[in-house]
């Protein structure tokens, strides 16, 4: 077993990245906040949600926050089921989350359920986002479901 | 900070989070409203804002139980716990869902919380919780159509 200062490294990079998480979802559910949001990458980050678009560096990223918080007027970002891993000498990890979104998208009422793969990097003392890697499992009106409507459009 | 803060840190968040979750537990449906009161202090405070604000232990209890009469049924479901704690004193941030029976209608409820907390003979005691209600809304609408229904008729 590792030594007691390793162990207690270990649980408090698993506690600095749930930390971060949740910053990034109450920030989202701010109307996106984009400064905020942006701040919480590194230069160089990658946040690439597939459909949703790739966008690298903290400029492209803050303009995808900026496009997000004229769209979605409401949402609230449940962040749930994750686990995070983390190793010596504890400057960087991985974590795999699960969200489920009520939102508001251009005036209607949208679920939307997708999974996160993220890597995290510790920059002068506090973690950040390295990547973040959103998996869009259904994208749906309220009125409809995921069945019938799993994707709709963004626009 | 020593090995042995930084362990009690975590541990204490932990026993926070354990707390919170017991509390959301007694909210849910048959409801128990001394176990809910019995996390708070003697003079704690809940205040659901459009809802109300109860103070003591007491005014907590009552309003919990009536539950009964006015939610037949809901489930709690919380997550996304943001937990500070500095030596005997916390605070806390969570996300809520609920499915609520709400006059006979399937509802969805979506809320943040946020909570102050003091330890007191070993025990995490709620001072102060408080609610942020986003919607309430009836299963067959959404919030758009109808963002909240009325919980205290």
């Amino acid at each position: 077993m590792a030594d007691l200062e390793e162990r207690v490294q270990r649980l408090e990079a698993i506690e600095g990245i749930r930390r971060l998480k949740i910053r990034y979802a109450q920030l989202c559910d701010a109307n996106y906040d984009p400064p905020g949001l942006t701040a919480l990458f590194t230069e160089d980050a990658v946040w690439d949600g597939g459909d949703l678009g790739r966008y690298e560096g903290h400029d492209q990223i803050r303009g995808f926050w900026e496009g997000a918080s004229k769209s979605f007027t409401f949402a609230l970002h449940y962040m749930i089921g994750h686990t995070i891993d983390v190793d010596p000498p504890f400057t960087s990890g991985t974590g795999h989350w699960y969200i489920w979104e009520p939102a508001t998208v251009n005036g209607r009422a949208v679920f939307l359920g997708a999974t996160y793969d993220d890597v995290y990097q510790k920059v002068g003392g506090e973690w950040r986002f390295k990547q973040v890697n959103a998996n869009l499992h259904f994208f749906t009106p309220y009125e409809d479901g995921w069945v019938k409507t799993p994707m709709m459009p963004m626009d | 900070m020593s090995i042995e803060d930084r362990i009690r840190t975590l541990e204490e968040i932990e026993a926070v989070r354990r707390v919170l979750a017991a509390v959301g537990a007694t909210c849910d449906a048959p409801y128990d409203g001394a176990a809910f009161a019995g996390h708070f202090t003697e003079d704690g405070v809940m205040d659901l804002m459009e809802m109300g604000v109860y103070t003591g232990r007491a005014a907590i209890q009552e309003f919990i139980d009536g539950m009964r009469a006015r939610v037949p049924f809901t489930m709690h479901y919380w997550d996304g716990y943001a937990i500070d704690v500095d030596g005997a004193e916390a605070t806390a941030t969570w996300y809520g869902f609920e499915t609520p029976n709400l006059n006979g209608t399937a509802h969805l409820g979506g809320l943040t919380h946020d909570a102050t907390l003091k330890k007191i003979e070993g025990c995490w005691m709620v001072t102060r919780l408080g609610q942020q209600l986003h919607f309430m809304t009836p299963y067959d609408k959404g919030w758009v159509r109808q963002r909240v229904t009325d919980q205290t008729a």
